[in-house]
């Protein structure tokens, strides 16, 4: 903890070995992050790239009073949704409209491995894969997400629900296919 | 959603590729040099503007005095005028008092009563005129203040022309009261603090060392340094510099000044490039050359390998490179003595961008190859000291010379994992022309 202390303190100070020592610390799990928002790899490093450059430059404002790591991948997350953003204005998405759809779905996938999971995300329209990385995963609430994508609470819902249902599709297609080779 | 996966995809995580830190150090490292190239620009136009002010005040200050021991001296040419009009006005009260009482005395042709009568007239009406002639030389401001020439003196240097305006009024009320004999006290203002400029040309030549220190752990590039880089410290160079300058001469001997050099530098080694084709297998092994910028790939070709089989993979060639910056200089300094022979010592900073960047190896067989050099960066800035010499041919032409010692503050390199700086010393030769005094 002393030595992530001395390592802010010296990015803070712009020193260039302290933030390389931080890139290499944070860097791979921001990655894990970006990949799974973005869809393509070379967007996942231009989000990676980003954050960082964003964490360096904010780090003076990081009170010390939570935990470094969680501030970081916040950063990076609300990189990820600006850049998505930027290049699909999720509003205007034809994905993302109240369908009056609730999630009501209980797990809906089990068995399967991470990269299974990241290849059927990457396949899913980025406005489905957006909110159920945030709610999913990163733990936002509807209302956090509904803030963040500029949209409503119901539309959040619903769009995760379809998301939900669509994940579950794919992977039966996926099990289908493993079954049709095995036999 | 199953909490092992929801587990495994938030803590997931992979090595991003190495591009996406050098991308980021990138960043940052121009962000680092604009704000040192402001800090420069700034720093050196306060330094400037400080030092200009300092001697104006100075200046000021001497002129005051001066004036103050001077006093009863010169009239100045716009003084005289204003004290020929002040006399015209003058004259032409008096002309009208005299008018005015020939006409009383003509407006009553037939009083019979008496001379005197007419008399006493004339006194009254000529007392009556010499009392509006004297207040019209009580109130001289109106003639003064619209003079150009006095307006300009205030402009110019409102403090000591202040001074010498209320010597003018002062002085021009005395012969209104005593119209006989006027005394005049002022005398002409002196000129500004003088400021000249300058400009010139100059050519010099000299060498410089380009140093490398790396910035990956030290013990390791010691020992990869030693056994695979012949060229672990840098390398010394030849360069040519030849460029215009101009700027101001300021009181004092203090001045400021800029311009534009091209700076070239250019190195000619003899290398020694080891293939060690037997090992290489199927594929040709690539390697080293020395640059002056740091060590570059040198691919053989298969060629080269039949050429070298005999001298055990060994090739022998000239390295031969070039690299060019355009200088931007912005200095300060002072020059010391009056006479024909002037000792100068300048300081500043220079801004560097690089306009040319080539390199070739040239074996014995003659064969010239293109190596792509280490990657400089497009800018650099250094700091650097001139003590000169300089010698007064004529009223506004001198010959200069003198020595050049400065140091590239910045990295020039931008590869990450060395530091590049340059320590250069040389020799200068140029004329220059002196403009006169701006006023």
């Amino acid at each position: 903890m002393d030595e992530l202390k001395e390592i802010i303190k010296g990015c803070i100070d712009g020193n260039h070995r302290c933030r390389e020592a931080l890139y290499k610390r944070l860097s791979s799990k921001l990655f894990g992050v970006c990949l799974r928002f973005a869809g393509r790899r070379e967007d996942a490093e231009d989000m990676l790239q980003e954050s960082m450059i964003r964490i360096f430059e904010n780090i003076k404002k990081f009170r010390g009073d939570g935990h470094f790591d969680a501030w970081a991948r916040r950063i990076s997350v609300n990189v990820c949704l600006e850049q998505i953003r930027k290049k699909n204005p999720l509003t205007n998405h034809a994905d993302i409209y109240h369908t009056g759809m609730e999630d009501h779905t209980g797990d809906i996938i089990s068995g399967i491995s991470v990269s299974e999971m990241f290849a059927l995300l990457n396949s899913m329209p980025v406005g489905y894969r957006t909110i159920f990385n945030l709610y999913e995963i990163e733990e936002y609430s509807h209302a956090e997400i509904a803030e963040k994508l500029g949209i409503s609470e119901g539309t959040s819902k619903s769009q995760l629900a379809r998301a939900k249902a669509l994940l579950r599709e794919k992977f039966a297609s996926l099990n289908k296919i493993a079954v049709t080779a095995k036999n | 959603m199953d909490e092992r996966l929801k587990k495994d995809l938030y803590d997931y995580g992979e090595t991003p590729p190495e591009r996406v830190w050098e991308n980021i150090d990138a960043h940052f490292k121009a962000k680092g040099k604009n704000r040192a190239v402001l800090f420069f620009i700034l720093a050196f136009i306060a330094i400037s503007g400080g030092l200009y002010t300092y001697t104006i005040i100075d200046n000021s200050g001497e002129i005051s005095t001066e004036i103050l021991s001077q006093r009863n001296g010169v009239v100045s040419k716009s003084s005289v005028e204003n004290l020929q009009k002040t006399e015209m006005v003058k004259e032409s009260h008096t002309n009208h008092a005299e008018t005015d009482a020939k006409s009383t005395i003509e407006s009553n042709p037939k009083s019979e009563n008496s001379v005197a009568a007419n008399e006493v007239a004339v006194r009254k009406t000529l007392e009556e005129k010499s009392q509006n002639s004297k207040l019209a030389n009580q109130n001289p401001q109106v003639p003064f203040i619209s003079s150009p020439e006095v307006l300009s003196e205030v402009s110019l240097a409102p403090t000591p022309v202040r001074l010498i305006h209320t010597d003018l009024i002062n002085d021009l009320k005395s012969p209104s009261e005593n119209a006989e004999e006027p005394v005049f006290t002022y005398e002409t203002p002196k000129p500004c603090p003088k400021v000249s400029f300058f400009v010139g040309a100059s050519a010099g030549t000299g060498i410089s060392h380009f140093m490398r220190k790396e910035l990956n752990d030290p013990k390791m590039m010691f020992e990869y340094n030693i056994q695979n880089q012949p060229n672990p410290v840098g390398m010394t160079t030849q360069f040519y510099n030849a460029g215009l300058s101009g700027g101001i001469l300021l009181p004092k001997g203090f001045f400021v000044s800029t311009g534009v050099n091209y700076l070239h530098y250019t190195v000619k080694n003899t290398s020694t490039v080891v293939m060690y084709p037997f090992n290489s297998g199927s594929f040709l092994n690539s390697s080293l050359v020395p640059t002056a910028t740091g060590d570059v790939q040198f691919e053989p070709t298969v060629d080269d390998l039949s050429n070298t089989a005999l001298s055990g993979g060994q090739i022998q060639g000239t390295l031969r490179q070039n690299i060019g910056f355009l200088n931007i200089p912005l200095k300060i300094g002072k020059l010391f003595g009056k006479k024909r022979l002037q000792f100068s010592l300048g300081a500043g900073a220079a801004f560097n961008f690089k306009v040319l960047e080539n390199a070739k190896f040239i074996t014995d067989l003659n064969e010239e190859r293109e190596i792509k050099p280490a990657a400089l960066n497009k800018f650099n800035y250094s700091l650097g000291i001139e003590p000169g010499i300089s010698y007064r041919i004529s009223s506004s032409l001198s010959l200069n010379t003198g020595l050049e010692v400065n140091y590239t503050v910045s990295n020039m390199s931008s590869n990450s994992s060395y530091k590049l700086n340059n320590l250069l010393l040389g020799f200068n030769l140029g004329l220059r022309w002196n403009s006169k005094t701006s006023r």
